[in-house]
């Protein structure tokens, strides 16, 4: 992949060299602007795959430079990513509608704006620069690798009894345990020194709107607990509480799930933090065929998992004996960017690895033609890294029925 | 240094009355080593506060000031010494000549001032922020006569000998 453009288009220097200085391990050109006028000159003429846009700034400010870049056809697909001091909730949700892509509410930390340019692009270390700070989750050393079907314990704590609600309704499809806490005192009974380790949970859901901290403070001391040392955590918070956010990072969060709550999202989250091989939900074997399940509410997160993960466990299956894999697509009606990557990615594997594939959907007549759609995705630029395995390819023939499919091996 | 921890922002009420002076004292508290914090590493310790500032007040220094207009109509004024200014511009950009420090004093005032415009907004008092400008002087007079809110708090930051003094004017539409 060629090396991802990020405009930043702010009337301060100081914003310009802390930006500068949070890429300067990535692999990334940076281009700058100190107004909107001038930022959509730049934009124009460098095609940036992120902008990240100021709002108060002298000539034009960032919301008519937003107005001007979502009217312009050549430039309204790039991601923006606002950077603002301003984050009132009016503001914020005025903003939203305009179709930016974050925001990020200043101050800011530098992993912050890291954070937020990768779920964009794919950013790479520079070559020989030293490797950009490590993930805060701390990872679990010697642990057993896990896999997503495990019986895993969550502790939600949260003053909201919806909240864990919703989280044991989104995770009840993996057969999780959820247990619940309405404060980080009412919790402490889940992680104290004397609860038998296989008592304690395996990983913290925990609100980072409780007053001083406590979320913070909880966690690092349910991490004193021998057993706990490396138990994941994710804060939970609002989108726009980005202090809160800097600080559960700081503190080694895994990351943040922010509220209104993604029940689609919410297993894929923990699966990350745990750090949970996936591939067991997706994959199966029916006679000497690998099946993949792709689910019609497959997350961005599930998406990038599954097809990180699905190289080593085509390879494994193919070593195993298997010599062929039926993509199954059934209930499938709408192709979003997480459809498409894994689709495109196991697809990719299979011919790299020079077995048959076949794909089978219930909903044939109004899927989209795969090479078409990847062919026109591929500018998106969370897709740019993938591999197009339809080149030259017209259709891609989906069966109406799993039958249908396994016959024309 | 002893670091005094920023007044928790789920203390400051969230209704639509009108913010009074300890409310905005509250705020520039919060903000103000948060943002000194995240963006320059420096730790600040708050003053005790000036919910009544009399006017006119002098400023010295490197003063940022922004324009708060809509639902309230205000000013919020900063003053850096020079030595305070140029020990926050260098540790951002390493080496800093007097355009640097503006540069800096005028987005340090923005970060503060966009976050309290956030807390009013919040509270229904919308209002949209000026362009920052810098101006440098010994003796800098403000005053604003209409303002029925004028505080001032100052902030030892660590490392420099004068504190960082911040200054809100502000009055409600009726």
């Amino acid at each position: 992949m060629s090396q991802p453009k990020i405009l930043s288009v702010d009337d301060s220097r100081m914003i310009h060299t802390l930006i500068n200085k949070a890429f300067a391990a990535h692999d990334v050109q940076m281009v700058f602007a100190s107004n909107g006028a001038e930022g959509l000159e730049v934009a124009e003429r460098e095609k940036p795959d992120v902008i990240l846009l100021d709002v108060t700034m002298p000539v034009m400010d960032g919301i008519e430079c937003l107005t001007k870049l979502k009217a312009t056809p050549s430039l309204k697909d790039i991601p923006v990513i606002m950077l603002t001091a301003e984050a009132g909730k009016e503001n914020v949700l005025k903003i939203a509608k305009m179709g930016v892509r974050d925001y990020i509410v200043k101050p800011f930390v530098e992993g912050a704006v890291i954070d937020r340019v990768s779920r964009i692009v794919t950013l790479k270390p520079k070559s020989g620069a030293p490797a950009p700070a490590a993930a805060p989750a701390a990872p679990v050393a010697n642990k057993k690798p896990r896999v997503v079907t495990d019986a895993i314990k969550i502790l939600v704590v949260d003053e909201h009894p919806a909240i864990f609600d919703a989280i044991q309704k989104a995770v009840a499809k993996r057969g999780w345990k959820v247990v619940g806490a309405t404060s980080p005192d009412a919790a402490q009974g889940h992680v104290a020194a004397n609860i038998p380790a296989e008592e304690t949970p395996d990983i913290v859901l925990i609100s980072l709107a409780f007053p001083n901290k406590a979320g913070l403070k909880f966690f690092t001391t349910a991490r004193s607990h021998p057993a706990l040392k490396n138990i994941p955590c994710l804060g939970l918070c609002l989108k726009t509480a980005t202090f809160e956010q800097n600080d559960a990072k700081d503190t080694g969060f895994a990351g943040c799930i922010t509220k209104p709550l993604d029940a689609a999202e919410i297993p894929d989250r923990i699966a990350r933090a745990m750090e949970l091989d996936v591939t067991p939900v997706f994959y199966s074997s029916e006679g000497d065929i690998q099946v993949v399940t792709i689910p019609p509410d497959l997350s961005e997160v599930g998406s990038i998992d599954l097809s990180r993960q699905s190289r080593a466990k085509i390879a494994d299956f193919v070593n195993a004996g298997y010599g062929k894999l039926l993509i199954d697509l059934t209930g499938v009606s709408k192709v979003e960017v997480p459809i498409i990557r894994a689709v495109a990615s196991i697809v990719h594997e299979c011919e790299k690895i020079g077995i048959e594939w076949r794909a089978v959907g219930s909903d044939v007549e109004n899927l989209p033609n795969f090479p078409t759609i990847l062919e026109t995705n591929l500018k998106v630029p969370a897709l740019k890294d993938l591999p197009n395995p339809f080149k030259g390819k017209n259709n891609l023939d989906i069966h109406p029925t799993r039958a249908a499919a396994i016959g024309s091996f | 240094m002893l670091r005094i921890s920023p007044q928790p922002l789920h203390s400051i009420p969230m209704s639509n009355s009108k913010p009074d002076s300890a409310m905005f004292l509250q705020v520039i508290n919060h903000f103000v080593p948060e943002v000194l914090s995240t963006m320059a590493g420096l730790t600040a310790v708050v003053g005790k506060g000036n919910p009544s500032a009399p006017q006119p007040t002098i400023l010295r220094g490197i003063s940022g000031s922004i324009g708060l207009s809509g639902r309230v109509h205000g000013v919020v004024y900063t003053a850096f010494s020079p030595d305070l200014g140029q020990m926050v511009a260098e540790k951002i950009f390493g080496s800093a000549g007097e355009q640097d420090v503006n540069d800096v004093v005028a987005e340090l005032t923005n970060m503060f001032t966009g976050n309290l415009k956030s807390m009013l907004c919040d509270q229904g008092h919308n209002c949209t922020l000026s362009i920052p400008s810098v101006v440098r002087g010994d003796k800098i007079s403000i005053s604003a006569k209409s303002a029925t809110i004028s505080v001032t708090n100052s902030f030892a930051v660590e490392g420099c000998a004068e504190p960082l003094i911040v200054h809100v004017f502000a009055v409600f539409e009726n």
